[in-house]
């Protein structure tokens, strides 16, 4: 029997296996542990046993999300394939192509491989050539500094599942992963054109694309002709007078077209090689470039690195808002310990009795990799607050993801409603964002034309609403752009005096007992009225990361400015 | 060279959709780096597609797999040396048949350890997950929760001691 040193150092070793982080020396000590003692053995066998369950349970996780994200407009049969189909249809598919490739010689070679993939293919549920204009081919997975180009019609948000047509990017670098497998970074400013589950056509600009063994047959169309993947990292440039060029960083691809004058431009190019396609098609070969594609783990890095510095342009602005003079309360969510039920007022206004009461919410990660947020998913859940002094001016502002609706819609700030001025903010069932607030006896609604769709669920998006009590304007805010104002008709103060954050109080038609269903990672008062362009720089440094396309660039400032 | 005739295709995707999470978790315990083990896995598939007319229906399709996989393995610790296979041959059958014996136990461990999962809090399973995500590895983890690497180093083997614990602690209720 294995002593408990024996056994910690059976643990350790096994764990420093798995990073890839174990001596030469200690797999030999690990080799003769495993081999003299059965109980090692077994724990051996376990243990690599976990390690493989939970790469399985990773990737069933990571489907779900992708899933998840691609909500109602995907072909529900072929991504719900995904998690466990793939990797079958990969050994599956992939031993019938070897067949089809093999059985006929070389005759048979000459067939396009994705057409003998679909034929041979049994493991999907329709043909690949078939493909609806609203099926999902490819999911839209990382990006770096995205701007879609003027007039773009596809604008996919991050981690989109995408249809057949064009993506025409202005600047930055957008990965997609196409559902046959094959990862494509294009840097903009690119036009490329999304065929199937395995092809594209690239019109202008830069691609580099990796192809792993279950995707091969991967074919991008250039102006003069295609490049077919034969299981290869490649990277691909079309210029603007028709040119383009073709470089193998790994394995091989076959270039076929035709020249302006009909003759066939066949060739094969393995690891190393490039050629250049003149706009007439006629090839010649080229240096390969050095290292100036950018390749996934770079891509992913940038991406990591771009939002470590979004989230530290934060928190340079957290301490500015903090000491903002009408900053009135400012729960930043930032920096709490994972147990803590107090929610800090970073203002130093209230000496302490301003921070909120955490009750039932739960601690996750906010917008950012290891910034803080409360998540609300039971009916109970709330963050008490109070601010006994009622404002005659107020900007209410706080980033929000939320899970669902709900039939009662979403509460943000709710104050108790025995106070003049008492209010209520909340997205409705609808989606318009609602300010209630008391009047005497009566209570006023101001709400917004929907600005909740359904998109939105589940992605971080910035609200504010303004009150001016001097000028009598009410406004609302999604993303930084205001879409609604009104008139304000008898309410002259803001009140949020025992408010609660997350939560519903019996204000005029909502109901007590229902809680937000979602997340807040930042949320804030302050006793002056912002304008469009403050509130705009507000969301701009707080968004999650570049490329984002919040739905204020969706609406555009329709309604007429104040005083106008 | 043989494939399986269309009629057995059905039959095969059946097999493999079944026994494909079992076939590399086996690989893995013997190639334990997840690209290595893939690649060897991905090689036995197509071994078994080619070999699927030998099978005989009824008879375990599994333990089958498994000798074509090991063949696999054996073939690059030859080709590769020792660079992607741990351990000697010997060794090597010894931990292959000690897997075989135990495969009951590991299928309750496998249910079992999505159950252990969902204990975890949200950090420590965010973690893990996409430290096991494929293509990922703890410089992601770490950038993923917000830790140093060798914060998250400690943190992974923190969480794989638990699940292991917790998994054990599973099993053992559920015995009579």
């Amino acid at each position: 029997m294995l002593s408990e040193d024996q056994r910690a150092l059976l643990f350790d070793w096994l764990d420093r296996l798995l990073e890839n982080n174990l001596s030469q020396k200690e797999k030999g000590r690990l080799e003769a542990l495993v081999k003299e003692s059965e109980e090692a053995r077994k724990i051996y066998v376990t243990y690599l046993d976990l390690h493989a369950s939970l790469s399985h349970y990773a990737d069933e996780s990571l489907g779900s999300e992708i899933e998840e994200s691609l909500s109602d407009r995907r072909d529900s049969r072929m991504i719900g394939f995904l998690p466990v189909l793939l990797p079958l249809a990969a050994l599956v598919v992939f031993g019938f192509y070897l067949f089809q490739s093999f059985k006929g010689g070389d005759d048979t070679r000459e067939e396009p491989y994705v057409d003998s993939l679909a034929d041979s293919s049994t493991a999907y549920e329709q043909p690949m050539q078939s493909i609806e204009p609203d099926q999902v081919i490819a999911v839209f997975t990382k990006s770096v500094g995205v701007q879609w180009a003027q007039g773009a019609t596809a604008r996919p948000e991050f981690g989109n599942g995408l249809h057949p047509g064009m993506l025409r990017l202005a600047a930055g670098a957008a990965q997609l992963e196409f559902l046959q497998g094959a990862t494509v970074i294009i840097e903009g400013p690119a036009e490329a054109e999304l065929i199937n589950e395995n092809e594209a056509s690239l019109k202008l600009g830069r691609l580099r694309a990796h192809v792993p063994k279950i995707a091969i047959g991967f074919t991008v169309n250039l102006p003069m002709g295609q490049v077919v993947d034969l299981g290869t990292d490649f990277g691909l440039e079309v210029y603007e007078n028709g040119s383009s060029e073709v470089y193998v960083y790994r394995g091989s691809v076959r270039y076929q077209g035709v020249d302006n004058e009909g003759n066939e431009v066949a060739r094969e190019l393995t690891a190393g090689q490039a050629i250049r396609l003149d706009p007439h098609g006629v090839s010649s070969p080229l240096d390969m470039p050095a290292g100036n594609y950018m390749g996934s783990a770079e891509l992913a890095d940038r991406s990591l690195e771009n939002s470590q510095t979004r989230r530290n342009a934060w928190l340079q602005n957290c301490k500015i808002l903090a000491r903002e003079e009408s900053a009135e309360l400012y729960y930043s969510f930032d920096d709490q310990d994972s147990w803590s039920r107090v929610l800090r007022d970073e203002t130093s206004k209230g000496n302490g009795s301003r921070d909120g009461a955490v009750i039932g919410c739960s601690w996750t990660e906010g917008r950012w990799p290891g910034k803080g947020a409360l998540r609300f998913t039971q009916k109970n859940d709330r963050v008490c607050l109070n601010l006994s002094e009622p404002l005659n001016k107020a900007t209410l502002v706080a980033w929000v993801r939320l899970d669902s609706l709900g039939e009662e819609g979403a509460p943000l700030v709710f104050s108790k409603p025995l106070f003049n001025g008492a209010v209520g903010w909340s997205i409705n069932p609808t989606g318009k964002l609602v300010l209630q607030i008391k009047a005497g006896q009566s209570f006023e609604q101001y709400e917004s034309a929907v600005a909740f769709r359904k998109e939105k669920i589940g992605k971080w998006v910035h609200l504010a609403t303004t009150f001016d009590g001097d000028r009598k304007w009410v406004g609302h805010f999604l993303n930084g752009r205001c879409f609604s104002r009104e008139k304000i008709d008898r309410a002259k103060v803001l009140s949020l005096r025992k408010g609660l954050l997350g939560h519903f109080q019996s204000l005029a038609k909502s109901k007590e007992e229902e809680s937000l269903l979602g997340c807040i990672d930042e949320f804030a008062i302050f006793s002056s009225v912002w304008d469009e362009l403050q509130l705009r720089k507000l969301y701009e440094i707080g968004r999650p990361r570049d490329g984002d396309v919040g739905i204020g660039e969706a609406f555009p400032s329709a309604l007429p400015a104040l005083g106008r | 060279m043989e494939y399986a005739p269309q009629d057995r295709s059905t039959e095969l995707v059946q097999l493999m959709m079944k026994n494909q999470r079992k076939i590399f978790a086996y690989v893995l315990t013997l190639v334990p780096t997840r690209a290595d083990a893939e690649d060897i896995l991905q090689e036995a598939s197509l071994t078994i597609c080619e070999k699927f007319s030998d099978f005989s229906p009824g008879t375990n399709f599994y333990s089958w797999a498994c000798q074509i996989a090991y063949w696999k393995v054996r073939a690059a610790r030859k080709k590769y040396a020792t660079s992607k296979v741990l351990f000697n041959e010997e060794v090597m059958e010894v931990i292959a048949n000690t897997r075989l014996e135990m495969e009951p136990e590991l299928d309750h461990r496998h249910g079992a350890l999505n159950a252990c999962l969902q204990k975890l809090n949200e950090r420590d399973r965010r973690m893990i997950l996409t430290r096991y995500e494929s293509g990922q590895n703890v410089k992601a983890a770490a950038l993923a929760c917000g830790r140093t690497i060798q914060g998250a180093y400690k943190a992974l083997t923190r969480i794989r001691k638990t699940l292991f614990d917790c998994v054990s602690l599973e099993l053992a209720s559920e015995m009579p």
